[in-house]
Formats: C-alpha cells, structure tokens, sequence
C-alpha cells in the first residue's frame, strides 16, 4: 500500500512529503518529495548588493539562522581579505552557540512532542525564549537579527547584554538537567528512540552525512575543531560521539552539545576583548554616524556603499561552518562588481533528508516520525 | 572525469562529498566592472589604482562550471574543489556510484541550470514541480518570469 505522508502533516518540520510504501506496519520504501518552501533565495541573492544580501541566509534555515548569516558574511570577508577585529569575532562565537542551544531546544521541543511528551515543548521553549530575549538585545528582533555586518558587527553590543547573557548560563545547566530528567528514563522515549533508524559510519560518510547525525554514528569529526574558524580553537570544549547510530545517539550527542555550548558561551564571556567591533575599512564599512556631519569623506563613502553597495573582487570562494545540523557550506562567486553572481548554500538538511530511506531500512510507520525528526532538517533550508 | 573523482576518492582520501554547485557564466564579462585589487597582505586603499579601476573579469572557457567541493574526513580537513566546464546540452557523467550523496546534488543541478547528468539512477527535477519549464537560476530566466494565471479581466 502507497501512503502520502504530509505535505501538510503536523510531524514534518515544514512542508515536506514523503511517499511511503507499506506492508502492513513495514517500510519498505519511501521517496521524499521536496521543494514546497523554495523561493529562490540563490536566484534573489544575484539580485541584491551584497550588504543587501546578507539578510536572504537568515531566512533560510529560520532556526539556526545566526549561522547562515555568519558563512555567507565570512565568504564575503574571505574575498574581500578584510580583517575582522577580535570583540566581533568573540562575539560572533558567542552569538553562534546560543543560536546552537536554541536550535538544539527547538528540536528537542518538537521531536519530544511528536513522541508524544508534550511538557517538553513547554519547557524547551521556555529556555529558548530567554535566548530570543538576547538576541533582541543584541539586534533589536528577535529572530533574523542581522547583527553581523562584513568586517565585524552592526553595532557594539549593547550595556548589560553580558549580565544577562551571564543570568542565562545560571539557568540553562539546571534546564538541560531537568529535560534529561523527564525522558532519559521514560519507558516510552527509550522503546521509541533506541535502535530506531540506524545508520552506519560508512553509510553516513558515504550519504555526505555531517553534525550530529554523523556523530552519532560514531565518526569524530566536528569543524570547530578539525578546521577552527572564529576564535574556537583558543575555547575549550569537547566533541561528544556515540557509537549507536540511532534516533538515541543522536538525543544524547545533540544534549551533551547544548552543554558543551554553554561553556563556549561561558568561556566567550569571561574572554571577551575590548575594542572595535567593526573593522576600519571606509570603503566596505559604514562610517561613524557622527562623522556625516563634519567630514564630506565620511559622507561620500556612506552615499557610494549605501546607493551603490560596496564592491568584492573577483573570484570564487567556498566557506564553511559547523551549524547545529552539521557542515553548513556557502559557495559565493563575485566578478568584481557589487552584486554577487552566485551564491549556492550546502544545506546540511537537504543532505540529511537524503538519507531517510537508508535510516527507515526495516523500519515501521510508527518509527518514520522518529527517524525524521531525529534528522532535524528545517524545510526552508531544504528548498532555499 | 568518474576517474579524477574515483582518483580524488581512494588515493588522496576525499571520502566526503560536501556540496555540488553549478554557475551560469551567461554574460561574465560583458561589461567592464570597477574593482578593488585585493592583495594578499590586504589593500593599501591609500595607493592609486587599487579602487575605482575599470576592468573585465577574467574570461571563462565555457557556458557552466561545476563544483565539485570535497573534504577529507582526516586530521587537517583537506579540501578540494573538482570544477567541470560544459556547454549547453553537453552532458556529465555521475558521480552517484563514487558519493552516493552526489545523487540529491545532481538532480538540482539538473533542475536550476538544465545540465544533464549521464547515468544518474534518477534524472528528475526536485524542487520545482515536475511540469515546470525552464530552469531558474540560469541568468536568461528572468525574475518574475512566472506567468500571470488569473488576471482582473477573468
């Protein structure tokens, strides 16, 4: 028997569907069909100057989207050969991993819930409305801040962020302990979640699998580490792996990096350097609002990059990050002018949903709800 | 080319395919752009002729580029980026059979810029519908290009 799952199902993370063939309770096959959230992002980007474009990633993966603001905006840097100053990198890192906590909530919330643990949703969106709190602070919208500029930061951040950010790591520790302490032992999580959706290392590498998912198949490999970026290779913290592969590896990988995230976060504020937050480079970089007034420069370079946008040299680079669902890659080609001419996103979720067929070998329907969400994949970032 | 990516694969140990990405060059270079000349000790911007300075992009040899963009799952996280040149209508052989995630980036190839892969177990569009026409992020598909349905007249 042929089943349509979705489009429009409360358990799809968005609008995704999947053509599922069943005898009785068992998969044996499944096609995902995809492309219901695709607004053409990459084509819109070719249309806009790129200070302009920086605010399409965000609104791409709406949940981690601090990251894909960040990829896009260190390829523009990588070309531009700009250096960033130390306050804006700290504080990129920071922001980064409580978009990673946040993300890490939104997932737990949802998959917890389509399990059938509906308190978590509560609990995890608890914390994760602290965290909107910050960003609000920091950006002034609570989603899709764009706070990161080319060269640093919009702005400096603003007083009595770091106190606040300081009262969020009293709490989320306690937090991340009290949601463990309603499902780590629950009869129903583990029946649902242990040895459910397997998934080799091979098959895992092999499908292009990366983040949690490949963590959790037992592959050590994280990009913070292997490849630092940002100021992570001068934090500590450590890289959880699992050997299981299934729905539960990827539970405890994903919860022990909510932790590991609070303590980058921690380290960041104790660490975090003085000083601009914005590189001084007039010809990128917007100049000192004050400075319009007395200085015909300032005036003219704010007139030019506001108008015209600023120009990246020509040539073509491939950045990428380690997002909360795994190798977030942004490939940017410039021909010198001030649009880019193309921009593609590897979107870790459109690699991931790839390998639900291979996670559902010999799985029952009741299990696909737990395999996909385990996957975390974020439909707008599928379809871009 | 399935031997440069088998070559890349089991002896230089690019086990990971992390991204596939097509570019249309339709139009690079036609009109001069003014550019900064990076260096790579950064830009002297009070030097003359590092700003402002007309000139045409670097010519390509063909219509698309293909983007291979490989990792190496191993200490050091080499990279490597793999770049086929084509024309309009020429095909590319698959590189399904040597990363079999290159299956979802081929069909999006497929499906923005019309490059036929040979040999791809399913050559189908995957984000736009199946009866769509054209391939989007060509640049002669222009913004917008969706026809009109329903107008007031109807």
């Amino acid at each position: 028997m042929t089943v349509n799952f979705g489009p429009n199902h409360p358990s799809t993370h968005g609008v995704l569907r999947l053509v599922v063939d069943l005898d009785g309770e068992q998969v044996v096959g499944l096609a995902a069909v995809i492309g219901y959230l695709h607004t053409g992002f990459e084509k819109n980007m070719e249309q806009k100057t790129w200070w302009k474009a920086i605010t399409y990633p965000e609104r791409i993966d709406y949940v981690s989207f601090q990251y894909n603001e960040l990829v896009f905006v260190l390829a523009i840097e990588k070309l531009l050969e700009i250096e960033v100053p130390p306050r804006a990198t700290w504080m990129r890192m920071l922001l980064c991993e409580l978009t990673r906590i946040h993300s890490h909530l939104i997932w737990l919330g949802t998959a917890a819930l389509e399990l059938g643990a509906i308190s978590m949703f509560w609990y995890c969106f608890r914390e994760r409305d602290r965290i909107l709190d910050l960003f609000e602070l920091v950006g002034g919208t609570r989603m899709h801040t764009r706070y990161f500029q080319a060269g640093g930061l919009a702005e400096d951040v603003p007083p009595g962020f770091f106190d606040e950010c300081a009262k969020f790591l009293d709490v989320m520790p306690k937090a991340i302990d009290d949601y463990e302490a309603l499902v780590n032992r629950s009869e129903i999580w583990l029946e649902r979640t242990q040895g459910v959706g397997l998934l080799s290392a091979d098959d895992a590498i092999a499908l292009g699998q990366s983040g949690p998912v490949l963590r959790a198949s037992g592959v050590d490999w994280d990009l913070r580490r292997e490849q630092p970026y940002l100021a992570y290779d001068r934090v500590d913290f450590r890289v959880p792996v699992y050997q299981e592969g299934d729905v539960y590896a990827r539970y405890r990988v994903r919860m022990e990096e909510m932790r590991e995230s609070v303590r980058i976060v921690d380290q960041a504020l104790r660490r975090m350097p003085g000083g601009p937050w914005i590189a001084d480079d007039r010809k990128v970089v917007l100049p000192p609002r004050e400075e319009l007034h007395t200085s015909m420069e300032s005036l003219i370079h704010h007139f030019k990059i506001v108008t015209e946008g600023y120009r990246v040299p020509e040539g073509e680079v491939y950045v990428t990050v380690e997002s909360p669902r795994g190798e977030l890659g942004c490939y940017v080609v410039s021909d010198g002018g001030p649009k880019p001419w193309r921009v593609k996103f590897r979107a870790p979720s459109f690699v991931a949903l790839e390998a639900t067929a291979t996670c559902m070998h010999d799985a029952l329907v009741a299990d696909l709800i737990a395999i996909v969400g385990s996957l975390d994949t974020v439909m707008g970032e599928v379809d871009r | 080319m399935p031997e440069a990516a088998r070559h890349l694969r089991d002896e230089l140990g690019f086990d990971f395919l992390s991204d596939i990405a097509a570019t249309d060059y339709l139009g690079w270079g036609g009109k001069s752009v003014s550019g900064y000349i990076g260096t790579p000790g950064g830009r002297d911007l009070n030097k003359p002729g590092t700003q402002g300075f007309q000139r045409l992009p670097a010519p390509k040899p063909k219509r698309f580029s293909i983007s291979y963009h490989l990792l190496a799952l191993r200490a050091g996280a080499a990279r490597a980026r793999l770049q086929v040149w084509v024309d309009d209508g020429d095909e590319v052989p698959t590189v399904v059979p040597v990363w079999p995630t290159a299956d979802w980036h081929e069909r999006e190839a497929w499906d923005m810029f019309g490059i036929e892969f040979s040999g791809h177990p399913n050559q189908a569009r995957i984000l736009m519908p199946e009866d769509w026409e054209g391939h989007p992020l060509r640049k002669d598909y222009p913004i917008g290009g969706e026809p009109v349905r329903f107008s007031g007249e109807e």
